[in-house]
């Protein structure tokens, strides 16, 4: 059984549809991307799979109705949100002590560790802490709970390269075993996209592809030739054409083959442009 | 019950440094009170007695012990309009200063019961208050002993102690209904909720006397009802004052005024569960 199941989901704002009967199934023990533009729907889902807005359809986590467990769902799921949402009006030390208290699943150890690491001080204020080092303390309380899934909504947003790298590789470290799932979702797909072993696309509201991240590329594969080939190029269906140099790239089936052709494995954020229409020609 | 205890405690830290306010006033204004009443005695000798009120209530019993007893009952006043004025503007932000703050997500996404989340916030924002008032009160009764003993060398304790209960219930209740007024507000608006909820109640008082005045009908004005509901104690039989017994704690408007507070934190709270984190 999943871990998580989402059945013809679909939510509204007024007359916008922000999902669109959304069908998915998060298997355990993986690390999984959601890829969208912006407007895309990422965040509604992810939300609604947190039962924290009103949604048609049915989600289920571990086989149970999300809107029934309430707040016990959040024994087994934690979530960092896109904007960080710490309360500024407490110090580090206040703000780690109220989520133990909250949390049944509090491993102090951890917490203990990953602040020690983090050069955060416990009596400043949060209201005084740079981004970076906010979005560091939001990591420590989130790794610090025992979950089963863990959901990153743009977790990085804004932050320099270096501290994004650091957050991910604090994330393979400290949490991520066989046993749990997470669920990112990111505009910097290159710099995760060696870590996820799935990956969804969304568009407009609708979930486009939910598949294997080393099947999704063996399917294609990114295929580049002079110009004056083009006219061959086009007529093996190509996806996500480009023009650079004096070459003409583009995506297409793994079964194609062009004389005199380059060959290269697809990004993801090429797969995820050619699914959602980003063909330029 | 460990993570309520955690509620609370973070919900104290954020609210008392503006719950505390009342005590610090209060504290300023009796020590300002004993410096004028010190240098009045050694300049120009003490005189006035507060507490003797010849001729005021000649036909009441004995009336230095219903001028302890009506002055006990005042000593209330002064920081129950200060935590009246802290505790609607605390519970004003009780439900919706999370989101204000961008920190809405951090809070919904804790393991425990949303009942529980708004208990602590009721609590600490009026509870809270009210605690405060408590002790604030407590610092004058104390004051007014001291003083007792000082100008009429002696003084009734247990009549001046009942006048202290029965003023701090009093203002405890209008302190209530305000708050959980406000609390309610806090969940329907987004920002400056009291406010607004003050505003709409204005507004429909205002469209009401228009209407009475242009059909002629006599329509029920909700502000004149708010008022007389608040303070019903201004309007209270004297010989209840007079009679300095426990019964006045005891009234049917004191129980409509708990009814009110319980049902507007169910009302906002229930609405604050239901309400979507975007």
């Amino acid at each position: 059984m999943s871990l998580m199941e989402i059945r013809n989901v679909s939510k509204r704002y007024g007359k916008f549809e922000a999902l669109k009967d959304v069908n998915l199934q998060i298997p355990r023990g993986k690390i999984i991307g959601l890829l969208g533009k912006n407007g895309a729907g990422k965040t509604t889902l992810m939300r609604s799979m947190l039962g924290l807005l009103h949604y048609e359809g049915e989600i289920f986590f571990d086989g149970e109705p999300v809107q029934a467990m309430k707040h016990k769902l959040f024994e087994r799921i934690a979530f960092i949100p896109d904007v960080n949402g710490l309360d500024d009006r407490l110090t580090v030390e206040q703000t780690l002590q109220f989520v133990a208290s909250q949390n049944p699943r509090w491993k102090e150890s951890t917490a203990l560790n990953l602040l020690a690491k983090s050069g955060l001080s416990p009596k400043q204020k949060v209201s005084k802490l740079s981004k970076g080092m906010k979005t560091k303390l939001y990591l420590l309380v989130t790794l610090s709970l025992d979950v089963d899934l863990l959901i990153l909504d743009e977790p990085t947003l804004g932050l320099d390269i270096v501290f994004r790298k650091e957050f991910f590789n604090t994330i393979l470290g400290e949490y991520f075993d066989e046993n749990k799932t997470i669920l990112i979702s990111t505009h910097q797909v290159e710099e995760v996209e060696q870590i996820l072993q799935e990956i969804i696309f969304i568009d407009n509201g609708k979930v486009l592809l939910h598949e294997d991240v080393d099947a999704l590329k063996d399917r294609f594969k990114m295929v580049s030739v002079p110009v004056d080939q083009r006219s061959e190029l086009l007529a093996a269906n190509p996806k996500q054409v480009n023009y650079t140099l004096g070459r003409i790239s583009a995506i297409v089936g793994n079964d194609v083959e062009i004389e005199g052709a380059e060959y290269e494995r697809p990004g993801l954020s090429d797969l995820f442009m050619s699914e959602t229409g980003g063909n330029n020609e | 019950m460990n993570n309520f205890i955690g509620l609370v405690k973070k919900d104290w830290i954020l609210s008392r440094r503006t719950a505390m306010l009342t005590i610090w006033i209060t504290a300023g204004m009796l020590i300002l009170t004993v410096a004028l009443s010190i240098t009045a005695y050694f300049y120009h000798g003490f005189e006035f007695n507060i507490f003797e009120l010849h001729g005021v209530l000649d036909d009441v019993g004995e009336p230095l012990d219903t001028g302890i007893f009506l002055y006990n009952i005042m000593l209330a006043n002064f920081p129950g309009l200060l935590a009246l004025i802290f505790a609607i503007a605390l519970a004003s932000g009780a439900l919706n200063n999370d989101s204000q703050k961008h920190c809405d997500v951090f809070y919904r996404i804790q393991p425990v019961s949303l009942w529980k989340v708004t208990a602590s916030r009721y609590l600490v924002t009026i509870g809270g208050n009210l605690a405060v008032l408590f002790v604030a009160t407590f610092g004058l009764f104390i004051l007014s002993i001291i003083m007792g003993y000082m100008v009429i060398g002696s003084y009734n304790l247990w009549i001046a102690f009942k006048g202290m209960i029965m003023g701090y219930v009093e203002m405890s209740l209008i302190i209530l209904v305000a708050g959980s007024f406000s609390y309610l507000c806090s969940a329907i608006f987004k920002d400056k909720a009291f406010a607004k909820g003050l505003g709409i109640i204005l507004i429909a008082t205002a469209l009401i006397a228009i209407i009475n005045v242009l059909f002629g009908w006599h329509i029920p004005q909700p502000v004149l009802h708010l008022g007389k509901f608040l303070f019903k104690i201004n309007k209270m039989d004297i010989s209840l004052v007079t009679a300095m017994n426990w019964s006045m704690l005891f009234r049917l408007e004191h129980l409509w005024k708990i009814v009110f507070a319980s049902a507007t934190y169910v009302i906002g709270s229930y609405l604050y569960k239901m309400k979507e984190v975007k």
